[in-house]
């Protein structure tokens, strides 16, 4: 996580999420939003991207899903059922392109399905376009 | 009266806001059933209103059709049309695992010859309007899919045209082309 954002001290503040186990697409992505003029939160796991939920986290995410403990769906499922979902937009971002189809019943939470390998300037576009959602 | 249902999902509300971006107010009623929390409904109104001169309609129930407006219908509420033309908002059971879901938007039409009903499935998961689009059909609609090959998930558009005889399959730019051409 950028050290200088807080989701305590950004309440306020929309941000991007981005939750993924692979360390150089976190570095990608931070690297691609830093000069934003929103925070970024790093999340390793479902289970950091709870935690910053549960401390106050708005905005967009990005949701890896093969993640290992809880996966994407998992953490999404998990999300509801904590009653977190609130001003989120929630986009799967996952090198696979077909979702199953046995997590139908998680379908109204996702709002869009971004797939790696990803054109930069398409991912801020879209990270923009939903950050001004929430604005 | 023309009256479009926009039955999307996943990845639909980008195709969503690109179709709708610089649509006059056409002389149409058009009714967006898009699966998402109710959190999210006015914002991705709000979002549409900045991008198209329809007058951009969250309802509450109760609202009668109009030429020039765009309702979107509320998350975790299923939206019918009463006598097709006002809008019943209801929070019945999920149908398809969704709320709203677009089969039961769709098949709250009833046949007659005073409005013109078009229906358009775009990008999701699952198989929610294939049922709602092939009963437009039956009762003298037009209907439309976008065209797979343009969809982020392309399971809807691709449940819908297994069931029905798709009069168009589409792609955002002709969509866009298709609103602007109702006159």
């Amino acid at each position: 996580m950028d050290p200088s954002t807080d989701p305590e001290s950004s309440r306020s503040l929309s941000g991007l999420m981005v939750v993924d186990d692979d360390e150089d697409i976190l570095f990608t992505v931070n690297s691609l939003f830093r000069k934003r003029p929103f925070p970024v939160f790093l999340a390793h796991s479902g289970k950091e991207c709870l935690d910053y939920l549960e401390k106050g986290f708005k905005g967009v995410i990005l949701m890896d899903i093969m993640m290992p403990g809880l996966d994407g769906w998992e953490t999404i499922q998990e999300i509801v059922n904590r009653d977190l979902m609130h001003d989120l937009i929630i986009s799967m971002f996952t090198a696979k392109d077909v979702p199953d189809t046995s997590l139908d019943h998680l379908k109204e939470y996702v709002f869009d399905y971004i797939t790696k390998p990803f054109e930069p300037e398409n991912l801020i576009a879209l990270v923009d376009d939903y950050i001004t959602m929430l604005d | 009266m023309n009256i479009l249902i926009i039955g999307s999902s996943t990845g639909g509300p980008r195709v969503i806001f690109d179709i709708f971006t610089g649509i006059p107010a056409v002389p149409m009623a058009i009714v967006i059933v898009q699966h998402m929390p109710e959190s999210t409904t006015s914002r991705f109104a709000r979002r549409l209103s900045q991008l198209c001169s329809m007058n951009v309609i969250v309802p509450n129930g109760g609202e009668v059709l109009k030429p020039g407006s765009l309702f979107i219908t509320p998350g975790d509420s299923h939206l019918l049309l009463k006598n097709n033309e006002t809008i019943i908002l209801e929070k019945s059971e999920k149908v398809n695992f969704v709320r709203p879901s677009v089969d039961v938007t769709m098949m709250s039409l009833i046949p007659d010859s005073k409005n013109s009903f078009y229906g358009l499935i775009l990008s999701g998961m699952g198989s929610d309007g294939a049922q709602g689009l092939m009963y437009m059909k039956k009762i003298g609609a037009q209907v439309f899919i976008q065209n797979p090959d343009t969809c982020t998930i392309r399971s809807m558009p691709e449940a819908a045209f297994r069931l029905t005889d798709v009069d168009r399959v589409l792609s955002p730019e002709e969509i866009h082309d298709f609103i602007i051409s109702i006159k």
